[in-house]
């Protein structure tokens, strides 16, 4: 208790009172990850603190490195993958809800935002001007710019249609796990060649540094055509984008696609008639409205020669609404009626695999895998086609006993894993740490992952950052 | 309109309310989607459904924390439904602000029983 | 209350509901209840049963309590002492007949004209107009009880549910025409989960009053030309999923012009105000919410805030002040009432 007053105190001068919390109520929510079911009481944080300039947040760090304590990082803690739950006792929890400030400089075509501003708020505001947000995660009325910016990843959206969110990241400012500040990058819209230390840290999960502060390049608005078609097999849809690549047709911004029973609750919330089969939607784009009509109109042609119920452009603003919303909110396909019984997630599959194993890899994933609770769970299938990533989700009823929830989700992971390691493949949306490091070491090797460690080590030495999350700490998959 | 009460009549059994809260508040995934709805939100997630849930949460099914904090935080929410609105469109439909209501009963079940047994 | 709920419950609710169940009205006043309707010639039965509820009624007397509890916070007691304070001073006057409600409000509201009891009168006079048979049950309109709800006291709430509709069975009542958002929830949502065989018909006030003029077509004219934006009340839009009908409503009339706060902010989405019993416990929380709001309606640039909720009027008439902006808040039934015939 005695040590607990006086963590609070120091930090109480570092970031001030209104930006602490030791509440336990407060730090029990902080402590808990998206997704995660089960709350570890020991490991719920001793504080909370929200600082609100890199100059707080260095103090923090430099603080914990002395009394060695370590430090987790939360944007909004909407991570999947475990990433921002504490996975060792008596931590501090930094959330990066503080870093708000947002500037734009479009006479040097950038912006540069703190790590905690809100993706929809940051959107919405770009969007204002005539810009565009280079990534779209379903998430995003939560989630933290920094948090994507960690994980590199641009959600929804088509990789090779506009690139990762590092491709446009023109600089940070990141404080190391000894709570030095450092400043990356480039003011220039050519970013540097070579050695450039922002690589060092976007897409590094928060185990090399504290991001607070990214120099984002700004991007105009494109035109837009939307697609949508409904396919008796998900395989159909599969064979459809394999086709439109085939023919070096240019890639859309979105390709996504929903499996006809994820369809049901999506739609009937949203009141839209019965899936006529499993659902495909795309955003084509251009620089003119006739060359994304024109892609648009492709991929209509495309969907009519590979099976297709229906295929058409939609103009309707409410109708693109619906169906861009009914897919989005994935969350809304484990919606049950009062008085059924409760469905939960209990297992959760994302893997980017290669474009000519599109077809099969689905139907791997879908049924021909040998793991036996998953074959029990209900599942669905759906995800960003376009870019080649596919989603799993399972659902088990309330009433499983924890264990066999636990076995679920440990056989969703392995299946995940056989999938990526089957096809030399890896997940291209959310994070690695700390649940899939098993399968890090398995398909990259041993080699690359002590080299990795060793890294961690030499610039984290008292393991301040983070700690656990390359370990796969409650992960194993035994 | 979804209630999402499907406790008809007066529910003596607290134990019976206890259990059905609880189960819930197990189907929120943590999307967060209804902390920034919270009209009461000011940076902090005991300000928010979420934390509030998760309060209740804590409290009931790991037995931690003070009655008198969860009841604070339960009472600083103004009913507005918001969340629930926004967890019925964006996420799982959960319920929060029925979840809420029904844990100010379950307070107040447990604390008139207290009163009686005291005297 | 004994000692445990005291811990539990904000001491406010528990004042409240010590109200409703003595005195039938949440803020415990005998006398005055009805005291609007005196001169209105309304009769007990109608085709619909016109139901006030406290809200309009009493609010003058809340906001003279309310501001009284303030003042009392700002000299260093908290709002439960002020609160305990005032139902032990209750109860010692209420021994020599005196109702220290009456004499608050009287105290504060001394000279004031009451804003909240013409808006009663308004309504009553908006269906007149429109040719809606009414009856008011005068001081038999019993409370309907919401706030024991949404405190948590579900057995008094359901016991209340009970007997009020007993009442209003033996009346022979069929339809109610509720003014008060949360009142004609409590009707229309709650009762009929916690009373057996209610069987009730409950409308809103605006949704009788759209459906009538768009059956007459009436197209009703301002004036002069104002520009207005709308505050859909919480349990308006969220609890009764009544959004269409108040914007119909002013919509439908010439001289009007209606800018709404964002998407995000209006109709099902609504930023609600913080009046609606955040008042009871939280004062300092209460007063941000409605600065919030209102600083969201203002950024309309409208003239008029209108809302339909004696809460939210309340609220945002205090915030609206508080930021010393020019800006009138006005119920729905009021600019009913100057625009029709």
């Amino acid at each position: 208790m005695g040590k607990n007053k006086s963590l609070v105190d120091d930090l109480i001068s570092l970031v001030g009172r209104d930006n602490l919390s030791d509440n336990l109520y407060e730090r029990s929510a902080y402590g808990q990850a998206a997704l995660e079911a089960d709350l570890e009481i020991e490991k719920i944080p001793l504080v909370v603190v929200k600082p609100t300039s890199a100059q707080e947040v260095s103090a923090v760090v430099k603080y914990a490195n002395e009394e060695k304590i370590p430090i987790y990082i939360h944007g909004a803690g909407t991570a999947f993958k475990g990433s921002t739950r504490p996975k060792r006792p008596g931590s501090i929890l930094l959330t990066t809800q503080g870093l708000v400030s947002i500037e734009i400089d479009e006479d040097d075509m950038y912006f540069e935002a703190g790590s905690g501003v809100n993706q929809y708020e940051l959107e919405k505001l770009l969007q204002r001007h005539g810009y565009m947000l280079p990534m779209n995660i379903g998430s995003k009325f939560s989630s933290t710019l920094g948090g994507a910016v960690a994980v590199n990843t641009v959600g929804h959206m088509v990789d090779i249609c506009l690139g990762k969110i590092i491709d446009y990241v023109m600089g940070i400012e990141v404080v190391l796990p000894n709570g030095e500040i450092i400043e990356t990058g480039t003011r220039s819209i050519r970013r540097p060649a070579g050695i450039d230390y922002t690589r060092f840290f976007v897409g590094m999960e928060g185990v090399f540094g504290i991001i607070t502060k990214i120099r984002m390049r700004l991007l105009p608005e494109f035109c837009q055509a939307y697609v949508m078609g409904f396919f008796p097999e998900l395989t159909d849809i599969a064979h459809a984008f394999m086709r439109f690549y085939k023919a070096k047709l240019p890639p859309p911004l979105y390709g996504e696609f929903l499996d006809q029973d994820a369809c049901l609750a999506p739609f009937r919330i949203r009141g839209l008639a019965k899936p006529k089969g499993n659902l495909a939607l795309v955003i084509t784009i251009g620089y003119t409205q006739e060359e994304a009509n024109r892609q648009a109109e492709n991929m209509v042609k495309i969907f009519e020669a590979n099976r297709a119920v229906e295929a058409r452009v939609v103009t309707s603003h409410k109708e693109r609404k619906d169906y861009w919303d009914a897919r989005d909110n994935i969350s809304n396909i484990l919606q049950t009626e009062e008085g059924e019984e409760k469905l939960v997630n209990s297992g959760a599959l994302e893997c980017a695999v290669p474009l000519s194993h599109l077809a099969d890899s689905i139907e791997f994933i879908r049924g021909a895998h040998k793991h036996r609770v998953l074959h029990e769970a209900k599942s669905f299938i759906y995800g960003h086609v376009g870019t080649c990533d596919i989603h799993g989700l399972w659902a088990s009823p309330g009433s499983w006993p924890p264990k066999k929830r636990a076995e679920c989700r440990r056989e969703a992971l392995l299946l995940e894993n056989e999938v990526n390691l089957k096809w030399g493949c890896a997940s291209g949306e959310v994070g690695q740490t700390a649940a899939r490091i098993r399968f890090l070491k398995e398909r990259y090797g041993e080699a690359a992952y002590s080299m990795l460690m060793n890294i961690k080590k030499a610039i984290d030495p008292n393991g301040i950052l983070n700690p656990g999350n390359l370990e796969g700490a409650g992960y194993e998959l035994g | 309109m979804n209630w999402g009460d499907s406790s008809k009549g007066m529910c003596d059994d607290i134990e019976k309310m206890e259990r059905d809260i609880i189960d819930r508040i197990q189907v929120c995934n943590g999307c967060r989607m209804c902390v920034a709805m919270c009209p009461t939100f000011e940076g902090w997630y005991t300000q928010s459904a979420y934390g509030r849930l998760l309060a209740v949460n804590l409290h009931f099914k790991y037995g931690l924390g003070s009655v008198e904090e969860l009841s604070r935080f339960l009472f600083e929410c103004a009913t507005c439904r918001r969340c629930q609105e926004r967890c019925r469109v964006l996420s799982r439909n959960v319920g929060p602000a029925d979840i809420i209501l029904k844990a100010r009963r379950l307070l107040v079940k447990k604390s008139q029983a207290k009163d009686t047994k005291g005297s | 209350m004994k000692n445990t709920v005291k811990n539990i419950v904000p001491v406010g609710h528990i004042y409240i509901r010590g109200n409703v169940l003595k005195k039938g009205n949440i803020i415990g006043v005998e006398e005055e209840k009805a005291a609007w309707a005196k001169d209105l010639d309304l009769p007990r039965q109608g085709e619909y049963t016109f139901f006030a509820g406290c809200g309009y009624q009493f609010m003058k007397y809340a906001e003279g309590m309310t501001r009284a509890a303030r003042t009392m916070q700002k000299v260093g007691i908290g709002m439960d002492k002020s609160i305990s304070m005032n139902i032990h001073m209750s109860k010692v006057l209420g021994k020599v007949g005196i109702d220290l409600g009456t004499v608050t409000a009287k105290v504060s509201t001394a000279g004031k004209k009451d804003a909240y009891t013409t808006i009663l009168t308004s309504a009553v006079s908006v269906l007149r107009k429109l040719g809606v048979d009414i009856g008011y049950l005068h001081q038999d309109e019993p409370c309907c009880g919401s706030p024991l709800y949404y405190a948590g006291f579900l057995d008094d709430y359901i016991e209340n549910a009970q007997k009020n509709y007993e009442l209003l069975k033996s009346l022979n009542i069929q339809k109610v025409i509720g003014l008060i958002p949360a009142c004609t929830s409590s009707l229309r949502n709650l009762y009929p989960q916690y009373v057996e065989g209610f069987d009730l018909e409950v409308y809103q006030f605006s949704e009788v009053v759209a459906q009538e003029l768009n059956k007459k077509k009436i197209k009703p004219k301002l004036r002069e030309k104002l520009i207005v934006t709308y505050h859909d009340p919480c349990q308006l839009s969220r609890y009764l999923n009544v959004t269409k009908e108040p914007r119909e409503i002013l919509n439908n009339i010439d001289g009007l012009e209606l800018r709404e706060p964002g998407l995000e902010q209006r109709g099902q989405w609504s930023t609600c105000c913080g009046g609606g019993g955040l008042e009871a416990g939280s004062p300092e929380l209460c007063e941000r919410l409605g600065r919030r709001r209102a600083e969201e309606l203002l950024a309309t640039g409208a003239n008029v805030i209108v809302s339909h909720c004696p809460a939210c009027i309340m609220q945002l008439k205090n915030s609206v002040k508080r930021l010393k902006a020019d800006v009138a808040v006005m119920d729905l039934v009021e600019i009913l009432d100057k625009v029709l015939e």
